[in-house]
């Protein structure tokens, strides 16, 4: 073997030790908050794992955070590369671990924003959030926005606080809340509004909207550098537009039909709402 | 009763006792297949209480943290993996439906189980389950074609078995008189064969002196001629007489010789037998004689068309000697009558020929077929008595045979048969 063949050799073997070693290091993670049973969600998240891994040419895995905390911490600690969040965890982790690089935004049904409802049974005798004075209601998650904080924010609004109810369920995922209320633990309860549609049928009433705020969104943590942020954001962008996007996108939320451009300003009123129920000590 | 009868009978008894055992064995078959559908009916029953009590103690656990969405789930999957389960609810206390689950009816048989998932006394749900026999169902057809194949396996056997035994207690000594009859046969043909070989024998025999005998009688005859013509003159009237007499004794025994040799003739002839017009032999002979003869008063009853299968020459012997010994023997009446007729009996043909001639004694009957046997004299009526032994002859060997009756004065009839028919 000539010495130019060693040369060439060699350098073949650095080349590939490299690749190999920034392939280890380059597994990124998408983290979700638990709003469903994580088997649950990992499924419905692989495939926009798989798609996005295509894209930018690094494995992305799926992890679900323990509980809404948590993966607010994980997320703003940049413990996971690319974060799901519901707007309520979003202006929470921004309010406390400072401004994310944001990718894109969900619009169900083409719009970008969500409602939540609070509901009761059918057959319930209450109208409205007043009559709810002395009942017991099943809310989600604490950093929940439609289960948790924008239901507080409308009793707040009625002159309704914890201590003016007969007690609080917390539960972490809202079919749960529905399907209490349903089997009459609770008078009533609050989801975001696609589970309370998907539930109606099965005998349940709204007697409260809230405002509406901008829905779910991706954002990206500050370890991973700008050129793959630009790629992870081009390929949420664009992902309608592909052939398997809507089944994609449907399989983590019914009626998801877009990933759309956000940006932070899409959440002041959520911030404000936040902001209310921080100064009459809802949340801390 | 034959033995084809015997055997016919066995197998209608053997028949009539498989299906008699088919019978108990579908009725066995039957009460096994219900007993087992019920014995697999219980075990899907308790299957089913044992997953209903697993799924009630999982759910109970899921209620009492209020995760009424795994308790959904949960449900949701077991029945979805359970095709036997035709509806699931899990209703709570205040008669919401948790979990419902249906399939399509089939229109197959089900049962039902309901049971309360309760925890220190609290109702937390009730789970209804409603579940096909459809497996039931399956596990029967299958018992039933294993079952109906080893009830055919086993009536088979039994069968065979119990044809062996039939075989051995029934059919065995009947088999046994078979061959016993058989070896006998085959002895009697054996010796009939003996028989006919040392007749041929004895035929040949005969024929083979007699026509020796012809050279010495023609020389003593010839001679005694001679002396008769040549030597009259030298001999007196007695001398004369004898010599006449010794002519006459010779040219009787020349007869005699010349009938011997015509009975062994036709022993040793070969038979070429066809279809042969008896009626016609005798409407030939009754023409001749009449024409011959035309001074006597014969009447002649003829039947039309009566055939018979044999040597077509040895039979016309037969009819010539039947009928020339009717003419003969009647030539005492006026007018005489000769009949040549045939007789059904029991769907054997007898023919005859009737006479009302001299007739004869019939306690003399054995004698009459023997060879040179005469009822008659001589000088009565002529003859050798050759005739009726070779008719029997020949008869007998065309598988026929003869006999007669008559009585002295009152004419005799002579019946014969042909072709093994038996003699009445």
């Amino acid at each position: 073997m000539t010495w130019r063949n060693w040369m060439v050799l060699s350098g073949l073997i650095l080349v590939l030790s490299g690749g190999a070693a920034r392939a280890a290091e380059a597994e990124l993670t998408l983290g979700v908050q638990p709003f469903k049973p994580p088997t649950v969600l990992i499924k419905a998240f692989t495939p926009l794992a798989n798609y996005l891994s295509a894209r930018i040419g690094r494995s992305v895995v799926v992890k679900v955070s323990k509980d809404y905390q948590s993966h607010i911490e994980l997320a703003g600690t940049d413990q996971i590369d690319i974060a799901y969040l519901g707007p309520a965890s979003y202006v929470l982790m921004r309010d406390r671990y400072g401004e994310k690089r944001l990718l894109a935004r969900q619009a169900i049904a083409g719009s970008p924003t969500f409602h939540g409802k609070v509901f009761v049974r059918d057959d319930s005798p209450i109208r409205t959030l007043s009559d709810l004075r002395g009942k017991r209601i099943a809310l989600g998650d604490p950093n929940s926005t439609m289960s948790n904080l924008l239901p507080r924010y409308l009793l707040l609004q009625e002159g309704l606080e914890q201590k003016d109810l007969a007690g609080v369920g917390s539960f972490g995922d809202h079919l749960n809340i529905v399907l209490a209320v349903l089997a009459g633990e609770y008078a009533a309860g609050a989801v975001k509004e696609d589970v309370f549609f998907a539930n109606q049928p099965r005998g349940l009433r709204a007697i409260a909207t809230t405002p509406p705020i901008s829905d779910h969104l991706f954002i990206a943590g500050n370890s991973l550098d700008a050129k793959t942020v630009d790629t992870l954001r081009t390929a949420m962008l664009t992902l309608a537009a592909q052939p398997e996007g809507l089944a994609i996108m449907g399989a983590i939320t019914d009626g998801i039909t877009a990933f759309g451009p956000v940006v932070d300003h899409d959440y002041d009123n959520l911030s404000m709402i936040l902001h209310q129920l921080r100064a009459h000590g809802v949340i801390p | 009763m034959s033995v084809v009868g015997v055997h016919a009978t066995n197998r209608r008894a053997l028949v009539v006792f498989v299906a008699v055992l088919i019978l108990f064995a579908g009725l066995g078959g039957v009460l096994l297949v219900f007993q087992q559908r019920q014995v697999l009916a219980d075990h899907a029953l308790r299957d089913l209480d044992n997953d209903i009590f697993v799924l009630g103690e999982l759910a109970a656990d899921a209620l009492l943290r209020s995760d009424y969405a795994s308790v959904e789930r949960m449900l949701g999957h077991w029945a979805s993996n359970h095709p036997e389960v035709r509806l699931l609810s899990a209703a709570m206390p205040n008669g919401f439906e948790l979990a419902h689950f249906e399939r399509p009816e089939n229109h197959s048989t089900a049962f039902s189980r309901r049971k309360e998932i309760v925890f220190e006394g609290r109702k937390l749900a009730t789970v209804t389950v409603v579940q096909e026999e459809v497996p039931i169902s399956g596990q029967i057809a299958l018992l039933s074609y294993q079952f109906f194949a080893a009830s055919i396996v086993f009536v088979s056997l039994l069968g065979w078995l119990l044809w062996l035994t039939l075989q051995r207690t029934a059919l065995r000594p009947l088999e046994d008189e078979i061959k016993r009859r058989e070896r006998t046969e085959l002895e009697l043909r054996g010796r009939t064969q003996e028989l006919e070989a040392a007749n041929k024998e004895l035929d040949a025999f005969c024929y083979s002196i007699s026509h020796d005998l012809r050279a010495p009688l023609r020389a003593i005859d010839g001679f005694s001629q001679m002396v008769l013509e040549d030597y009259r003159d030298k001999l007196d009237a007695q001398g004369q007489n004898y010599l006449q007499r010794v002519c006459v004794a010779t040219q009787r025994l020349g007869q005699l010789i010349d009938d011997l040799l015509r009975l062994s003739r036709f022993a040793l002839q070969e038979l070429v037998p066809i279809d042969v017009d008896l009626s016609a032999l005798a409407q030939q002979f009754a023409e001749q004689r009449s024409t011959a003869d035309p001074s006597r008063m014969v009447t002649f009853n003829i039947a039309a068309k009566l055939h018979a299968w044999g040597d077509p020459q040895l039979l016309q012997v037969v009819m010539h000697n039947l009928l020339d010994n009717a003419w003969k023997f009647s030539s005492g009446k006026s007018p005489a009558h000769i009949e040549f007729g045939m007789l059904l009996r029991d769907g054997q043909r007898i023919f005859f020929v009737r006479d009302n001639g001299a007739g004869f004694d019939m306690q003399y009957a054995a004698k009459l077929f023997g060879a040179f046997q005469r009822m008659h004299k001589q000088t009565e009526f002529p003859g050798s008595g050759i005739g009726l032994a070779l008719v029997k002859r020949i008869l007998n060997r065309h598988g026929g045979d003869i006999r007669a009756e008559a009585a002295p004065g009152q004419g005799a009839v002579f019946y014969f048969t042909l072709k093994g028919d038996a003699l009445v």
